[in-house]
């Protein structure tokens, strides 16, 4: 305040020549040219009075609306120094009327108006920003009564009240202060003049809502020239003839933008209103009749759309990838499928994917077979009628219910359908020919049911037509979140953390999540962040909401748009926004008119023997020689060629490991705070290197119950990382302290990182190469002749007769599903600009998609790769894991590669993963020649680890779980 | 143009004041507000009793949807008597809930219940579309229901409980003086919402292709109001007489009961009531607040209501010929335009005199 009132004296003190200098006319250029704003921008360098660009400036807001976002950070920024003030700013009192309790906080936290604004939308805290606003210019006006507090008082009170000043106070500030500051009367008249928040103006649109014309004529005028409330109100009673009714659409433009004059209670966003998640799947309509539909049925629920929708899109094979996008949401296909008692053909089947394995779905199938023994089926479109078919294969039409009913989803598209080859020979043997319309045959009634032969996207049924030759052998691999066993709102999450010592815990949690808008069934964890599409629908604008503890979306932030009308021009051909594609050996994938490719060395059949010699199989054809730098993304990568081609500058990397240098020396931090080393590898450009440590306040006191154990440098285990800390410990690696990992043994990650122990390994997220320090570097290229690896010595597979998969840039095979993901690095850094500039890491990608492998034998590892593709590692926890939990293992990275690949929302709505662009699947299976025996289970006390023993037998998802290993996690 | 850095030490004391005006106001260029607050314009709508002022100050986006609802009241309410002496019209100012009968009669009753049915439509609608930030879907109706059935709640069910909450609130809130009038008009209000609420529907998504239907999805969702205009005509038609009990020993009134019944017998809870007998709305009477027929459209041949020997009370009626003028056959020609005749009809209507 103490600013304000000095520079207001200033600038009546000084003359209005140094004042030309405060505005750059070169932020003019971000105004579109020719507007009123750009004019009044220009004009402003070339006033010459001091009252005319006092008025100037104040209606520059009128002439450019807060969307021209950069103008305004560039008038504000070419003033540097701008946004800094004292302590205390005019606003602070205003923060008990903010809505959101995060926007509360920014509040009471800023210096001025500028820090809480990305916090605090305008749209959804007005009170606070009329009181901001009003405070603002009360203390700007009041300041002028200096020790007078009378006067100072009486003016206040005018900034205090929510309506109009009342004739009375006016005059009390004219009879107080008139004797004392003239430019006190001035400045408190030019509030008054003008309140509400002045400008009638801009409610002008509301005239056009007023029935009769005389009255829109009249209500322009009196908005023109009329500037008190009740001069306003009584223009418009007396003018139009009618009293104010809140059936009358002009009446109701003007409570519509009426702010309520006392804090209202939590208001919920309006993305919370819909179907965020359906609304992604909208996009994908091939059709725009039913992309509107899906629109309708998404945003605007009580509407009868759905019906139509059923009829139009629901089973229209043109919109397979809208509907299975629309099945991804409603029923997600997840591993495994037991216990049921009709399907029992089915059950044991803990590798494959399912939509609905429960007992709902098998009695369902049940139910389909006796109505279609009646002699018809009924489905949605049509009615076929049949023989009876508990005569006619009746095998196979129990196959056909069962599978209709629980939904396998194994094949890629993830789809439902029954192949149509299966589909005509089963109605040719017992279609009822002789009631079929006519015109109507088998190949015409599959032709619309089931279009597709293709094994990818259709499922055979001969499949199940015999029981699975699993047995039940259920323990090795179990699925304990499927079928759901949480309450509504609650989302299920596999327990790899374990059951405190000597005591039985459940292997899943029920944890509470936040829907995608109140019609969804589609839950997200609490504190994530997701990205929505907007409600008007407009294609390729998104907002991103973080899922608070209340349950509902909030703090959403909008995204600058994404153009989804441009195109990429690739040979010669045009590939749409969206689309993946390869070029050489290159995925690449067409984000808003760029082509984005990933940085692989090439080298094809027709490759020349001087390019197959020059091939080393690492990006630019560098050298395969070992001399790690660590670049700025806190990424170690294997040679300053490497760094240097992955567009690192020479001063944005340092020669050696990025783990061997200690962030925390020179201390960094405040100094009652404390330096905790904590590597990690950013995905983001941002212009402050990756951050690889933190300052943490020295705890108070920490929650002994909660559990979640870390094991410190001395190798002592604590309940939770606090009480470490609090006995000021250093952290060694999260999970149970471990025998193995006792003393340093070194051990070289994929990421060509050495930890000191496997441990550590594991608990960065990252599987193990080799034993010992890491030496060499290993191709990212599919094939290699010869490289700097052929000296390790590679652990032995985990599995004997496993075909096993060698991460890029790694040495040595290991057991295990692969995914090489190819990502969007603008999109990346939006996501830490709307997150205040907190960088994306790859932990973070981590965090999340271990959230989505479902089979607790199988655990997450991965890493940038050196040429910046993400690998994700889903690997067998077990040392010695059996075929079977390899599978699991596979299956889970062939879901998530089609999850990312069909860009389902299941995955896509979390942020940041819906910066992924493509995804290549690699997986281990298990050679036919090896006898799928079944191993027993993992060796009690084995280190590798995160492993539940198997439980129970008889009870194998709520079986006890005391008996298993210790984990890391 | 100036060149800046040579004045920088200048200007950096300008920069605050530049900055705070800018700020400002970019905050008014950006808000949609406003050239009325809600306050004003609340105080000087007509006929709101004080706490409903308190309401509409405070919710102005919920007092929208209240005007909304009522007016979706009186308009079934005209349709619904269009054809009658009485069409749902009354003398005296225009308030949100309409112009309001004076006499306690079978016609109030009906609009009284029709409105706040109306209402509670009205807000439970803009519940379930998300225009109302402090409602939304019923959270009742969320999640499993019924594991057996395999039928569990999804979607948006339409929070009635809510729009009939809201309806009692806002609606109840202007019956202030206590007289029978007022036992009159609440009890027809709630069972106008009563009527309502009974009628609410439940709409079921059958999961998967197949025809049996076992896993289905379900949700409540409103009817269409037409359906309880209907009804509501049906209970006007058997409107219970009623009078008041002074039970109290101040002898305030307390509660109905059916006039000529033995004993204490109460009318339902769906039964509209009424306390005075009908006007027979032939003439514009400032008493009961008639605007009579004089002027009403009237068909000359309909021996009901809207014939004009009963519309008109006797006093017989005026006829006007017109003749009615349109295009027709039209044809496209090639090319390009089209060509039509001109038919003409000669009409007659007939006003009351």
């Amino acid at each position: 305040m103490y600013v304000c009132f000095e520079i207001v004296t200033f600038l009546l003190a000084f003359n209005f020549y140094d004042l030309v200098l405060t505005q750059d006319s070169s932020c003019c250029h971000h105004a579109v040219e020719p507007s009123p704003c750009w004019e009044a921008c220009a004009q402003l360098a070339t006033i010459k009075s001091e009252s005319h660009l006092k008025h100037l400036l104040q209606r520059l807001p009128s002439y450019c609306p807060d969307s021209t976002n950069e103008l305004w950070i560039c008038i504000n920024s070419t003033l540097p120094g701008a946004s800094r003030k004292s302590d205390g700013w005019e606003g602070l009192g205003c923060c008990e009327l903010a809505i959101s309790a995060e926007c509360r906080r920014e509040c009471k936290k800023a210096s001025s108006k500028n820090d809480i604004t990305k916090i605090c939308k305008k749209d959804t805290e007005k009170p606070l920003y009329s009181c901001i606003t009003k405070n603002e210019m009360g203390s700007v006006c009041c300041n002028y009564a200096g020790r007078h507090t009378n006067c100072r008082e009486y003016c206040q009170a005018i900034f205090r009240t929510d309506s109009s000043p009342t004739v009375s106070q006016i005059k009390a500030v004219k009879d107080y202060c008139q004797s004392i500051s003239p430019q006190l009367i001035d400045c408190v008249g030019n509030y008054t003049k003008s309140y509400p928040i002045r400008s009638p103006i801009d409610s002008l649109y509301c005239c056009e809502r007023a029935d009769e014309p005389h009255c829109q004529v009249a209500c322009r005028r009196i908005l023109r020239t009329m500037t008190t409330e009740h001069e306003i109100m009584e223009g418009l009673i007396n003018e139009c003839g009618s009293q104010p009714l809140p059936q009358d659409p002009l009446w109701q433009c003007f409570l519509g933008s009426a702010h309520p004059p006392t804090k209202s209670e939590t208001e919920t966003s309006p993305t919370a209103k819909m179907d965020g998640a359906k609304l992604h799947c909208c996009s994908k309509a091939n059709t725009s009749l039913c992309r509107d539909m899906c629109q309708g049925i998404s945003t605007n629920w009580g509407t009868q759309t759905w019906q139509e929708f059923d009829q139009m899109c629901e089973y229209n094979p043109v919109e397979t990838d809208l509907i299975t996008c629309l099945s991804d949401v409603r029923e997600p296909c997840q591993l495994g499928c037991k216990d049921l008692a009709y399907c029992t053909n089915f059950n044991n089947r803990p590798t494959e994917l399912f939509r609905s394995c429960n007992i709902q779905s098998d009695q369902g199938a049940l139910n389909d077979i006796k109505l279609w023994s009646n002699g018809t089926i009924k489905m949605p479109f049509m009615n076929i009628p049949v023989l009876d078919i508990r005569k006619c294969l009746p095998e196979m039409w129990k196959a056909v219910a069962c599978a209709l009913q629980i939904k396998p989803c194994y094949s890629r598209a993830r789809s439902s359908a029954i192949c149509k080859s299966d589909c005509v020979d089963i109605l040719t043997q017992c279609g009822d020919r002789k009631r079929f319309h006519e015109g109507q045959t088998a190949e015409r009634i599959c032709e619309i049911l089931s279009p597709v032969d293709d094994p990818q996207s259709c499922i055979p049924l001969e499949r199940y037509l015999t029981p699975s030759s699993l047995g039940n052998v259920m323990e090795e691999v179990i699925h304990p979140c499927n079928p759901n066993p949480c309450p509504s709102n609650h989302l299920c999450e596999v327990n790899r953390k374990g059951c405190q010592l000597g005591q039985d815990c459940l292997p899943f949690f029920c944890v509470p999540g936040c829907k995608l808008g109140e019609a969804s069934e589609f839950l997200v964890q609490l504190e994530a962040r997701v990205q929505v599409p907007l409600r008007n629908g407009q294609a390729g604008c998104f907002e991103v909401c973080t899922c608070g503890q209340s349950g509902r979306l909030e703090g959403c932030a909008d995204m600058p748009c994404i153009d989804t009308s441009k195109t990429c021009i690739v040979g010669g051909q045009r590939k749409n926004h969206g689309t993946s594609f390869r070029v050489d050996c290159h995925p690449c994938s067409c984000f808003a008119g760029d082509t984005i490719c990933s940085a692989r060395q090439c080298l094809s059949g027709d490759s020349s023997d001087e390019d197959r010699r020059r091939f080393t199989g690492l990006p630019c054809g560098c050298p395969d020689r070992f001399v790690p730098v660590c670049a700025r993304n806190g990424r170690t990568y294997p040679s300053a060629c490497v760094a240097r081609c992955m567009g690192f500058k020479d001063n944005q990397f340092v020669f050696g490991h990025c783990r061997s240098s200690n962030p925390c020396s020179p201390n960094p931090c405040h100094r009652n705070q404390r330096c905790l080393p904590n590597h990690r590898v950013c995905l983001t450009d941002l212009p402050d290197p990756c951050p690889q440590h933190e300052c943490v306040a020295r705890p108070l006191g920490c929650d002994k119950s909660h559990s979640d154990p870390v094991c410190d440098t001395d190798n002592m285990e604590h309940p939770n990382l606090c009480q470490l800390l609090q006995q000021g410990k250093t952290l060694a690696y999260t999970g149970h302290c471990q025998e193995a990992c006792k003393k340093a043994q070194h051990v070289c990650g994929h990421n060509g990182e050495t930890y000191n122990t496997v441990c550590e390994a594991y608990s960065d997220r990252v599987a193990m190469d080799y034993q010992g320090p890491c030496h060499a570097v290993g191709s990212v290229a599919d094939f290699t002749f010869d490289s700097g690896c052929d000296m390790i010595p590679c652990p032995a597979l985990s599995t004997p007769g496993c075909i096993p998969v060698t991460p890029p840039g790694a040495c040595c095979p290991l057991c295990a599903g692969m995914l090489q993901i190819l990502w969007n690095k603008e999109q990346m850094n939006v996501f830490a600009k709307l997150n205040r500039n907190q960088p994306v890491t790859v932990h973070d990608i981590l965090r999340i998609l271990r959230l989505h492998i479902s089979v607790p034998q199988c655990d997450i590892f991965g890493y940038l790769s050196i040429n910046s593709e993400i690998i994700i590692l889903i690997v067998p926890v077990d040392q010695q894991p059996t075929p079977l939990q390899i599978e699991a293992c596979s299956m889970e990275a062939k879901k998530i590669d089609s999850l990312i690949n069909y860009g389902s929302p299941t995955l896509i709505s979390h942020v940041p993963l819906s910066a992924f662009l493509t995804s290549e699947v690699k997986i281990s299976t298990i050679r036919p020649s090896q006898p799928s025996e079944h191993h027993p289970g993992p060796q009690a006390g084995s280190w590798v680890c995160c492993a539940f023993l198997p439980s129970p037998p008889e009870s194998p998802t709520r079986g006890s779980l005391d008996n298993q290993t210790h984990c890391l996690h | 143009m100036i060149i800046f850095s040579s004045r920088s030490v200048l200007l950096s004391v300008y920069y605050p004041q530049i900055f705070l005006i800018l700020t400002s106001g970019s905050y008014l260029a950006l808000s949609s507000v406003v050239a009325l607050g809600a306050n004003i314009i609340c105080n000087k709508i007509p006929g709101l009793a004080p706490r409903q002022r308190a309401i509409c100050q405070s919710r102005p986006d919920a007092i929208i949807v209240v005007g909304e609802g009522a007016q979706l009241g009186i308009n079934e309410c005209q349709y619904q008597f269009r054809y009658g002496r009485w069409n749902c019209s009354a003398l005296g100012e225009r308030t949100v809930f309409g112009q309001e009968l004076r006499v306690g009669s079978r016609e109030a009753a009906f609009t009284y219940a029709i409105t706040a049915a109306g209402v509670a439509h009205a807000i439970t609608a803009a519940c379930s579309q998300g225009n109302l930030s402090q409602c939304g879907c019923d959270r009742e109706k969320q999640g499993y229901y019924n594991q057996e059935e395999g039928w569990k709640w999804g979607g948006c069910s339409a929070d009635i409980k809510y729009g009939i909450e809201f309806s009692k609130r806002f609606v109840d809130a202007r019956e202030i003086k206590k007289t029978t009038r007022r036992l009159m008009n609440l009890h027809n209000n709630e069972a106008g919402r009563k009527v309502l609420e009974e009628r609410m529907k439940l709409e079921c998504k059958c999961h998967g292709v197949s025809g049996s239907c076992t896993t289905k999805t379900c949700w409540t969702t409103l009817p269409k109001f037409r359906e309880i205009g209907y009804v509501l005509k049906d209970k006007y038609n058997e409107a219970v007489y009623v009078e008041v009990v002074r039970a109290s020993r101040l002898r305030q009134p307390t509660f109905l009961k059916v006039k000529k019944s033995q004993g204490f017998r109460k009318p339902m809870e769906t039964d509209l009531v009424y306390i005075d007998r009908s006007p027979n709305y032939c003439e514009e009477d400032a008493a009961t607040g008639s605007v009579g027929t004089q002027g009403r459209l009237c068909n000359r041949t309909s021996p009901h209501t809207d014939g004009c020997d009963l519309m008109c009370c006797g006093r017989g009626y005026n006829t006007h010929q017109y003749t009615k003028v349109w295009q027709c056959n039209c044809k496209f020609q090639w090319c390009c335009f089209v060509k039509c005749n001109t038919c003409s009809e000669r009409t007659e209507v007939f006003t009351c005199k």
